[in-house]
């Protein structure tokens, strides 16, 4: 309290100068002008009275100036006048100032780029009117569970159930779930949209007016909405669109709305179509959702978990699940497992650039250490002309804490120019395009500003600190620091840890580069280059059943064999390792209560390990005699193989598990990735498509040369024979497997960048330092060469030191680096995460570095002369 | 160091002095300069220069405030007063000099 009178006293001194100074003068006239009346009573003439008070107050002016001091804070009024020193002395060596601006401009850079992604994925609530009082009913349940993007899936009964016990705690509770690959049937074409079918009043809950029209009437109208950049990208912003009537998934439905620009409901994926949850099929009680609800105003979220809590445990179960925890969760664009994945990686990503910014801040600190042993003479005056230590320290910070200002700054523009780039990345093909805006906010700015503060403060305090407390007597006697060994104890210590954060960060970018080589090069146990696949969907609501789904997909496959460029097609349930797969138990059928294993499988044509080139290590493939009416037959991996039948030949084995009763193996195929490329090892089966029907097939085509033609005229056949009928995944199956080698390749690149910017710093570092000695040394090199010493004896001093400085960092470098390695090794795949290629080559090519940036400094110490070394001094 | 330590002897000495005259009641800086001098019966003359340093410490300890009053003859000055912390402050500032000037006492005594 007393405190705080007194600097609210001070705070007004500082801020109404004007009025303070004002008020000042008239209590010093007043005290004069009193002074002068007590004289003037006393006798004296009007002159003598004034001058004898103001002698008696002894030098006005000196006082004033002792009180505008006083009035002033203690902190803030120096502290100006330490940047405006700092800016004056900077300001001699703009080229140091540069250099050194633009090296915290990375690392700000780099750190705040990820931090902004990080940002907008995980912790940027969503763009919502009102989206605190949005929630999500989560229930946790064991038995059979489908999570999606937005949590637990409840039947759509269970929803309406929770919808009609809860009004007390909602305004209204809503429910919506993503269906990518709708089939969008307009006038002149059928394409495939990101849908997300919603109750009803979806977009009265969110609290979001459309654009133009209105919101579907009810839970299964045949409405839908369709979304601005659809609107504009297909229609040309026509407002007669609303009113039309088109197709989704086959069946009718009218255009009734715009939704407004930018409005992408409840998730950060791009959306297209918004349609009642009654689309999906005549009984609403099949769909699928998620609860979503607006809390009443001033309703906790405590208060509607024990009301939905209530609710929920009174509502029967209808699936064979069992309900264990119901919870009501703010909304968010992520979930769960999803949502756990992104943290780690961006986390992991975050740490990265982190020591990007730490060599960074290392670099400008030996720079700025450099920078006050060169100025020794100055500082060592200032000092003997009785400026404190303090004052020292502080303007010697304030020049840190300026250039890691000005740094901040770059580094927030290059946050800009970082996440435009990011932005435009594509994401592989299963991954639905996210509607991110990676521009940095206000936090994000606030977390740069902090970031540049704290490393500022940080790694400007030691070298204020050391350069203040210079050996004031030689300073001053010899002018500069001519035989003075010192000082560079510290900076080497600075340079040895740049080197060590390069050689980790190297470390790292090479582990998830060498992980990227080791996908890239996996035995897939097929090859995949060449290949074109798409998937059609014959499901509800379009009307094909078990026979005619089956001439459709014959149908199709017999046209695309014809299709010119095509060697060989087949079908698949799936495409192997573009994420999908089914699985279940199996066992052999000749062994009672045998072993159980858990395998994933696939249906699959006749032709279909010769068209992935699939190697057959025993059996044969299937032939279209392997139909409906023939034995069950199916080919099993390698895998499974030595798991059912270690010390047999399979094939003519029966097993039990995917088909209607026991089925025959008939061939084991070479082990491969059947869900994605870094999974383990996982038993398979492949089942022949003619004894099980599956609505959904992806017809595979073997065009080599001829990828993209292929897969036009792909479409074009679909569309002949049934414009319903959307395409799901489409492309060239190395495209379509490439996403799970996604992180490891967006991590290779930029921690790769990072790694560099890093390597080049420590570079820096290193030639610096060296630099450095030898400029402090010239003199003792001289003498030592006039008495004789050998050029290469000097340049080999001058490198070994390098050379130690790296050697050093180099091995503290590995042990952090193996350390985090165990850290990122979940994002690692198919090396040990002490790889010993990448922990031999990585220090070799950083101690190479090392040793070269230090010849630069060692050539131009052999290159001193000794009569000009002697004379200069 | 001899040097600074003399002057906080002296700035001591004048703080308390204001502090004694404002306990008295408010006054303006002039007046406590006359006070100090009435009350010394002219034995101490106060610096007046070095008074209203003093004075605006003292503010910015918050041990006085100020406001802006009317004298007797209607002129406007600053008039301070001291603040319940300044009062308490006071007591104790009084009471460890008195001890201070108590023990130098009995000290030239002794040398005498």
């Amino acid at each position: 309290m007393r405190r705080f009178r007194g600097l609210s006293a001070r705070l007004r001194g500082l801020l109404f100068r004007r009025s303070a100074e004002r008020e000042m003068d008239e209590e010093l006239r007043f005290h004069i002008e009193m002074e002068t009346e007590k004289n003037l009573r006393r006798g004296l003439d009007p002159t003598e009275a004034r001058r004898r008070a103001l002698v008696a107050f002894g030098g006005v002016e000196r006082h004033r100036e002792r009180l505008r001091e006083g009035r002033a804070l203690p902190l803030f009024e120096p502290l100006w006048n330490d940047v405006r020193f700092a800016l004056r002395s900077l300001s001699k060596t703009p080229g140091f100032v540069l250099l050194a601006v633009l090296t915290i401009g990375v690392g700000v850079g780099a750190t705040t780029t990820v931090f902004s992604t990080l940002d907008a994925i995980l912790l940027r609530p969503l763009p919502l009117p009102g989206v605190e009082q949005l929630v999500t009913i989560q229930e946790s349940r064991r038995g059979s569970v489908s999570i999606s993007w937005a949590g637990t899936l409840l039947p759509y009964s269970r929803y309406r159930d929770y919808r009609l016990g809860t009004t007390p705690v909602f305004r209204s509770l809503a429910a919506h779930e993503l269906r990518p690959g709708m089939a969008l049937r307009l006038p002149d074409v059928t394409v495939s949209v990101r849908a997300t079918v919603t109750s009803g009043n979806y977009f009265e809950t969110l609290g979001v007016p459309l654009a133009l029209g209105r919101a579907y009437a009810s839970d299964d109208a045949a409405e839908i909405v369709l979304s601005h950049g659809l609107w504009t990208s297909r229609f040309g912003r026509d407002p007669d669109v609303v009113g039309t009537a088109v197709g989704l998934d086959g069946r009718s439905v009218t255009i009734v709305g715009i939704a407004p620009p930018d409005f992408n409901g409840a998730t950060l994926m791009s959306n297209e179509v918004w349609a009642p949850v009654g689309v999906l099929g005549p009984d609403l009680d099949d769909a699928r959702v998620v609860p979503l609800g607006r809390l009443r105003d001033g309703v906790p979220v405590e208060r509607a978990t024990a009301v939905v809590e209530a609710v929920g445990r009174a509502i029967p179960l209808v699936d064979d699940a069992t309900l264990q925890a119901i919870r009501v969760d703010r909304l968010e664009a992520f979930r769960g497992e999803f949502r756990g994945m992104m943290r780690s990686f961006l986390g992991m990503l975050l740490g990265m650039a982190m020591l990007v910014l730490l060599i960074a801040a290392a670099n400008i600190a030996g720079m700025m250490l450099a920078r006050g042993f060169s100025r020794q003479r100055e500082i060592a005056m200032r000092l003997a002309l009785g400026a404190g230590r303090p004052r020292v320290v502080r303007h010697l910070l304030a020049e840190s804490l300026l250039i890691f200002g000005f740094g901040g700054l770059a580094g927030v523009a290059s946050a800009y120019i970082g996440t435009a780039w990011l932005a435009r990345i594509d994401l592989p093909a299963p991954v639905p395009p996210f509607v991110l805006d990676l521009t940095p906010d206000a936090g994000v700015l606030a977390f740069a500003l902090a970031l540049t503060g704290v490393t500022g403060l940080a790694f400007g305090l030691a070298p204020a600190l050391r350069a203040s407390r210079p050996e004031l007597v030689p300073s001053l006697k010899t002018g500069s620091a001519g035989s003075i060994g010192g000082g560079g104890r510290l900076r080497t210590l600075f340079v040895g840890g740049q080197v060590a954060l390069a050689v980790t960060l190297l470390l790292m970018a090479a582990l998830f580069g060498r992980s990227l080589q080791m996908g890239l090069r996996a035995d897939l146990g097929f090859v995949p280059d060449g290949v074109v696949a798409a998937t059609v969907d014959l499901g509800a609501p379009l009307d094909y059943d078990v026979e005619s789904g089956r001439a459709f997909h014959q149908t199709l496959l017999e046209r695309v064999r014809t299709l010119p460029g095509v060697e060989t097609a087949a079908l698949s349930r799936y495409v192997l390792a573009a994420g999908s797969s089914s699985g279940g138990n199996v066992r052999r059928a000749d062994v009672p209560d045998g072993v159980e294993v858990n395998a994933s499988y696939t249906l699959v044509s006749p032709g279909y390990f010769r068209t992935m080139r699939v190697e057959l290590l025993a059996g044969r493939d299937f032939t279209d005699a392997d139909d409906a009416d023939g034995p069950p037959v199916v080919v099993i991996n390698e895998t499974l193989a030595e798991r059912l039948f270690p010390e047999e030949n399979p094939v003519g084995h029966r097993i039990e598990g995917f088909t209607s009763g026991p089925a025959e193996v008939v061939g084991v195929t070479a082990p491969g990735r059947y869900a994605d490329i870094t999974e383990d090892p996982r038993p398979f089966v492949f089942v022949p498509l003619a004894q099980v029907y599956r609505p959904s097939m992806a017809v595979h085509a073997r065009a080599p040369g001829s990828e993209a033609a292929t897969l036009r005229a792909i479409v074009e056949e679909v569309r002949a024979m049934d414009p319903d009928v959307a395409l799901g995944a489409a492309g060239p199956v190395r495209e379509l497997i490439g996403f799970s080698l996604f992180p490891h390749r967006f991590a290779a690149q930029l921690v790769g960048a990072f790694s560099l910017v890093g390597l080049l710093l420590a570079a820096l570092g290193i030639n610096g330092v060296l630099g450095y000695q030898v400029a402090r040394r010239t003199r003792e090199i001289g003498v030592r060469r006039a008495l004789g010493a050998a050029r290469s004896r000097v340049v080999g001093e001058v490198v070994a030191r390098g050379a130690v400085i790296a050697a050093v960092g180099c091995a503290l470098g590995m042990v952090v680096g193996a350390a985090l390695a165990h850290v990122i090794r979940g994002f690692l795949f198919g090396i040990h995460p002490l790889d010993p290629v990448t922990f031999t080559l990585v220090p070799a090519v950083l101690f190479a570095v090392a040793v070269l940036a230090s010849t630069v400094p060692a050539l131009r110490a052999s290159s001193v002369e000794a009569s000009r070394a002697l004379r200069t001094d | 160091m001899t040097d600074t330590s003399a002057q906080d002897v002296l700035r001591g000495t004048l703080d308390l002095l204001i502090l004694k005259t404002l306990s008295l009641g408010p006054m303006h800086g002039w007046g406590i300069s006359q006070r100090i001098q009435e009350l010394s019966e002219g034995l101490l003359d106060v610096n007046q220069g070095s008074l209203y340093p003093a004075l605006q410490r003292l503010e910015h300890r918050g041990w006085i405030t100020s406001r802006w009053d009317r004298t007797e003859n209607n002129r406007r000055a600053k008039y301070y007063s001291l603040t319940a912390e300044g009062s308490a402050g006071f007591r104790s500032e009084a009471k460890s000099w008195r001890r201070y000037s108590g023990a130098v006492d009995r000290i030239l005594e002794a040398m005498a």
